[in-house]
């Protein structure tokens, strides 16, 4: 087979192969996934229409969150991709553990369900947040929902098999916003000190108020795209899921998470250095560079967390050959 | 000849203890969505009522002046009204009608001063409208000048109850008076509005005495204009927000 890469000469990349398999190949599976589902699994229609019933209202809330501009909680609807690539890699595992209880117990059997009362609570939870229209309660109360029902349904040794991705759920709950806003002062504030100490080493009168940076004829402020936090955040999510991926050890999980944010919060500080010594010399230039979208720090951030994730921790990804190869 | 392929077996349907356990699930998030969508219907509903208000209550007379931009943000930007109650002796007593859509409405009042600046010295929920009819009546100190306002804070409801409840806060310490606020409006249904009245308490007036009895009375006023707007108030009747009255 002919790739893009390969015709222009060059090798393809085995990741980046293996990455657009897999894309391709669940998407091809579509529609035969949607005639299996509707023949042998609509009963999940039963708990999943009220289920996301049960999400409406909050959702709406979640939006106006996600939406603010430069938000740092921007990236929390991707969440669930990411869980569900942690499930996906865990699949084999969690089948496996479903089969050998099916084949010990049978169907009528206790160890085969578990207790309702996880998703009860859960139930609690979102009714508590609708009274209180608090949109954090609502999503915990959600994923202690959505958890609860795979306990139920499951039982407690093939949930137990479900939990990393369950627990990376827990990073889709919205901060409250009181707390975003005490964080973002203080990080605007350290990014704007940080990067003053960068430029005093050509320009030594350069100085700082708050989160303004102010040089002889140029002054600049770490707020809106470079804030921080907003790179901060999803590069510590992004990190956390590297590490739940590749399984790594709580210890160097840390180390990882540590370094993610070290990264992070050194990347912008150098973003808003580069801000003040550019806009000495030109002003329109360094107004594009502060504005430019948090998500290109991200990425960056996180590409220098991958290569350091490839020294410290396991390096074989999961996604082997065997799990994208075409049926 | 060829032999017809054969269709496929249809899969055997879940077992019924499987079945069981969709079927107990399903109930349990009916019924918790039904719940919900009717919560949010109710709460969707809350701050459609903002009554009139006397222009006059006694000696006292009213001029217009609505809330500032920046409070009646960050009290979510509410319909309100604002009027200012002066007397003969040009004693002053500044009150505000805030229509209760969302909890944001019901945040500290002491934010609602101009300049700010204040703390919060002393609270008590006295019956100040008649038995079982609670204001919440608060000293409030300028943390640098030392000057002092009294302030009385209640929530009306259509049918002319009040309560004094706790301001809401961001933090986990507020939780239980918005669940109790939410609990109210869900359950009864009934639209509420919240009011304060306040005044500065002059200096030669040491025990505030002046300042509780105007403020008493303006409040009282308030009140009982805002208990006949509640009685013929029925949703879609709602006045303009500069509706007034003379009392």
């Amino acid at each position: 087979m002919t790739t893009p890469a390969a015709a222009k000469g060059k090798a393809p990349s085995p990741q980046w192969e293996t990455i657009r398999q897999a894309v391709h190949s669940a998407l091809a599976a579509l529609p035969e996934f949607a005639r299996k589902f509707w023949s042998e699994e609509r009963h999940w229609l039963l708990v999943l229409t009220p289920l996301f019933l049960l999400l409406y209202g909050p959702f709406q809330w979640f939006l106006r969150i996600w939406a603010v501009p430069h938000s740092p909680l921007a990236f929390q609807p991707l969440v669930p991709l990411g869980a569900l690539a942690l499930a996906w890699a865990d699949r084999k595992a969690i089948q496996e553990t479903y089969r050998a209880m099916a084949d010990i117990y049978l169907p009528t059997n206790k160890r085969r369900r578990g207790t309702m009362l996880l998703a009860a609570l859960g139930c609690v939870l979102m009714v508590m947040a609708y009274l209180m229209m608090l949109a954090p309660l609502a999503m915990i109360g959600f994923i202690v929902t959505v958890a609860g029902i795979l306990l139920h349904l499951y039982g407690g040794t093939v949930f137990l098999t479900m939990l990393r991705p369950l627990l990376f759920l827990f990073t889709i709950v919205p901060l409250p916003s009181a707390g975003v806003d005490l964080l973002q002062k203080s990080f605007q504030a350290g990014s704007a000190a940080a990067a003053t100490q960068v430029i005093k080493l050509i320009h030594p009168s350069t100085r700082v108020i708050g989160n303004r940076i102010i040089l002889d004829n140029y002054s600049t402020t770490a707020s809106g795209a470079s804030s921080g936090l907003n790179t901060l955040l999803p590069t510590l999510v992004l990190a956390l899921w590297l590490g739940l991926f590749r399984k790594m050890k709580v210890g160097v999980l840390a180390v990882l998470l540590t370094a993610a944010g070290a990264i992070s919060l050194l990347l912008n500080s150098l973003r808003l250095a580069l801000v003040g010594l550019i806009g000495v010399y030109n002003t329109a230039w360094a107004e594009r560079l502060h504005d430019l979208s948090p998500w290109v720090i991200t990425g960056l951030a996180f590409y220098l967390t991958y290569l350091l994730a490839e020294r410290i921790g396991p390096r074989k990804s999961r996604l082997d050959e065997e799990d994208f190869a075409t049926p | 000849m060829t032999t017809p392929t054969p269709a496929p077996a249809s899969p055997p349907p879940p077992h019924p203890a499987i079945m069981a356990g969709f079927r107990r699930l399903a109930a349990l998030l009916v019924v918790t969505a039904l719940l919900g969508l009717f919560i949010g219907f109710r709460l969707e509903r809350q701050g459609q009522w903002l009554p009139r208000v006397p222009d006059q209550i006694g000696a006292w007379t009213a001029v217009e002046r609505p809330l500032e931009d920046r409070t009646a943000k960050a009290l979510g930007s509410p319909r309100s009204l604002g009027r200012q109650y002066v007397n003969l002796l040009d004693d002053r007593i500044e009150t505000h009608v805030i229509a209760a859509e969302s909890f944001d409405a019901f945040r500290e009042p002491a934010m609602c001063m101009p300049g700010q600046g204040f703390s919060l010295t002393a609270e008590m929920f006295p019956d100040v409208f008649g038995p079982g009819k609670q204001a919440r009546a608060m000293v409030l100190k300028h943390d640098e000048s030392g000057t002092r306002v009294l302030m009385l804070f209640w929530v009306q409801y259509e049918d002319g109850s009040t309560t004094g409840l706790g301001p809401l806060r961001a933090s986990a310490a507020d939780l239980m008076p918005r669940l109790t606020t939410g609990f109210r409006a869900a359950t009864s249904g009934k639209q509420a509005v919240i009011v304060r009245a306040y005044t500065f308490v002059s200096p030669t007036d040491p025990k505030a005495i002046l300042a509780r009895r105007g403020l008493y009375e303006v409040a009282q006023g308030l009140f009982k204009e805002i208990e006949k707007d509640g009685k013929a108030w029925r949703p879609g009747t709602t006045k303009a927000t500069t509706g007034s009255a003379t009392q």
